[in-house]
């Protein structure tokens, strides 16, 4: 009878113990494609505002980060303001009508400039459309974002997340990520 | 004899064991569940990704092969319905199909939208393009809701037509691209000229001949006067004078004062600078042999816009009572002309040149030009229809355009090189260019015609430059 309740125990153990392993890794896999998710996002939001973008800033802190060696924290990107309603230019809910272009300075202008803002915020990405902000990146990522201007005139982006692993306190997922990508006026349209 | 009777289990003992490995199964199979569902969700969405970023480069692609033909302008040998019309036309449209032939990718396309707007003085071209590509999984969302507000897949309906998109979800990206005419009209304003300017009375305003609220039939209408008839001058040279001429439009100078602006009606801005481009020879290898030379009545044929008639004459004289007819290919047919001049351009006593209803005719004199203010007869009543550029030989040139006599001149001389001198009273309709300018008699004056402003550039050939390039990510 003991011997049975001791084999029985031990099995049990091993049991809670494999199903805890497996409760473990299935959240971390979870979590991890959850991060990989929100390093896509960003990098398609990125990759969409630079294309458009008229004019490129990178910033540490208040600091204008100037030359091509160091990296940034904050890109400041201008764009041009294309519909004619104040909502933010994703909202599908606003109108589609274009504010009319005119040529300002020799430079094409759709009314007013914005300025979109891309930065991490306590482990958030955030993508701050002329004073709104919004989470792209969760931060239990606790995400870095780093940029820097290439030679080429192109904008080097570092997208980097440093999740606690579940069970495992002392390990992280992290994985990096860059990307390169041109805005237009540097192609000289 | 004993036998050892095993002892069953209670039957409640046995059951709690089953139902014990059951339930940690069961929650084993929801952990796994909910991985592989969280799993192939992300695994979609990476899909959407992948094809939405696709959709960008097909929109892409499709508006660089819209600016292809533009900068050809081989609209029609590429398939489209004809070329973009001018402002407020409806646009021209086209779909491409860019996927055929690239292995394991499905339908991507481009839909093309292209017309013209009034910008800067210039027709620009505006090309919105929206690339389609069709995404795969079923016509569901991610689990993100920032991933729904940045890629806003048409999984039901065409998230710009509003269309059923049926069994076919898709991913849409649209861009809009303007793009300005290289070749800008050089006549902005009434005057433009690189050096002195002297006028000795009469009036300057404006016009529009393509705007019926500013013009008459074409024709300048003085209760429709405008006050555009601005005057450029690039280097006063201390010796420009408006001479006290009514001047319905502002005065741009460099250098000393211009003086005898009592009655300049406008405003004045100095300094100034506006580089004029000379006026190059044309380059033509092809032309109508005949005639070679113009010194009597005759008849030249049009051409169509596509292929005009050219012509290289090494002179044109034009003496008393002879005709020089520009005839359109057929009749009321848009017709279009070129004469290259090699020598010197004549008119005299009652010789004229007779542009018939809908012919337009260049011309490109590398001599002086002697006319009158009657010479030109221009039955179209078009400033655009009737433009004389005179090549520029060098600054040091001693080229001339004389006017003399009265009578109404419509169209636009170009001679950045040549000194330009006007006496009798003659009446332009159009807009002029020259190095220097002197304008005797009093009674002279200068319709400029607006519209001059919105044509391209004389014997450059077109082309566009792209000046926007805009997302709309609604």
């Amino acid at each position: 009878m003991l011997v049975a309740a001791v084999v029985f125990g031990v099995f049990m153990a091993a049991l809670l113990r494999i199903w805890n392993t497996l409760g473990a890794t299935a959240m971390n896999t979870t979590a991890y494609a959850q991060r990989q998710n929100d390093q896509m996002r960003v990098f398609d939001y990125l990759k969409r505002d630079i294309r458009r973008a008229t004019n490129v800033e990178i910033y540490n802190g208040a600091t204008l980060v100037t030359g091509t060696t160091t990296f940034g924290s904050e890109l400041r990107l201008t764009i041009p303001d294309y519909y004619s309603d104040s909502r933010e230019e994703d909202n599908a809910i606003g109108t589609k009508v274009p504010n009319t272009p005119a040529v300002v300075s020799g430079d094409v202008a759709y009314g007013a400039t914005l300025t979109v803002r891309y930065y991490a915020l306590n482990g958030a990405g955030i993508r701050d459309e002329a004073g709104t902000a919004r989470t792209v990146a969760s931060a239990a990522g606790a995400f870095v974002l780093s940029f820097k201007r290439e030679t080429s005139g192109a904008i080097r982006s570092r997208v980097f997340f440093d999740q606690p692993m579940r069970g495992r306190a002392s390990q992280t997922l992290r994985r990096t990520v860059e990307t390169i990508c041109i805005p237009r006026f540097e192609l000289q349209l | 004899m004993k036998t050892n009777k095993l002892r069953r289990l209670p039957t409640r003992q046995t059951g709690s064991a089953i139902l014990g490995a059951l339930g940690m199964l069961a929650l084993t199979a929801v952990v796994v569940g909910a991985a592989l569902l969280e799993s192939r969700s992300r695994y979609r969405t990476t899909h959407h990704s992948g094809r939405w970023t696709q959709a960008a480069h097909a929109a892409e692609a499709g508006a660089e092969l819209a600016l292809m033909s533009a900068q050809k302008d081989s609209w029609v040998a590429d398939a489209w319905a004809g070329a973009p019309g001018a402002p407020g036309a409806a646009p021209i449209t086209k779909t491409f199909t860019l996927s055929t032939g690239v292995p394991a990718t499905g339908p991507i396309r481009a839909n093309l939208s292209v017309d013209t707007i009034s910008m800067d003085g210039g027709q620009w071209l505006r090309i919105r393009s929206t690339g389609e590509a069709d995404v795969s999984g079923g016509a569901l969302a991610g689990l993100d809701a920032q991933d729904v507000m940045l890629r806003k897949l048409s999984l039901r309906n065409d998230r710009t037509t509003g269309a059923s998109v049926g069994a076919t979800p898709m991913a849409t990206r649209t861009v809009e691209i303007l793009a300005e005419p290289t070749s800008k009209s050089p006549f902005k304003r009434a005057l433009l000229l690189n050096k002195r300017f002297n006028m000795s009375g009469g009036t300057i305003d404006s016009f529009d001949s393509g705007d019926p609220t500013k013009s008459t039939g074409n024709l300048y209408d003085l209760a429709k006067r405008q006050t555009n008839g601005d005057v450029g001058i690039n280097d006063t040279e201390g010796a420009s004078s408006l001479g006290g001429a009514y001047v319905y439009g502002d005065l741009f100078y460099s250098g000393a004062a211009v003086t005898n602006t009592t009655n300049l009606q406008g405003t004045t801005t100095t300094p100034f600078s506006e580089p004029i481009s000379p006026v190059a020879a044309p380059t033509w290898t092809t032309f109508n042999a005949s005639p070679a030379v113009i010194s009597s009545s005759m008849t030249l044929t049009g051409g169509t816009q596509a292929a005009p008639a050219k012509y290289k004459v090494s002179a044109v004289t034009v003496g008393g009572g002879k005709v020089l007819t520009m005839a359109p290919h057929a009749v009321g047919a848009e017709s279009y002309i070129e004469v290259w001049v090699t020598g010197n351009f004549t008119t005299s006593g009652s010789g004229y040149i007779l542009s018939e209803p809908g012919v337009h005719v260049t011309y490109h004199i590398a001599g002086d030009v002697t006319v009158s203010g009657s010479s030109f007869n221009n039955q179209s009543n078009i400033a655009a229809n009737n433009i004389v550029n005179v090549i520029s030989v060098g600054a040091a040139s001693n080229q001339k355009v004389t006017v003399s006599g009265s009578g109404t001149f419509i169209g636009a001389i170009n001679a950045p090189a040549a000194a330009f001198t006007n006496s009798g009273g003659s009446t332009f309709s159009g807009a002029l260019i020259g190095k220097t300018m002197t304008i005797t008699g009093g009674l002279t004056t200068i319709h400029y015609d607006e519209a001059l402003g919105r044509i391209a550039g004389s014997g450059t050939g077109g082309g566009y430059r792209v000046k926007s390039w805009v997302e709309a990510v609604r």
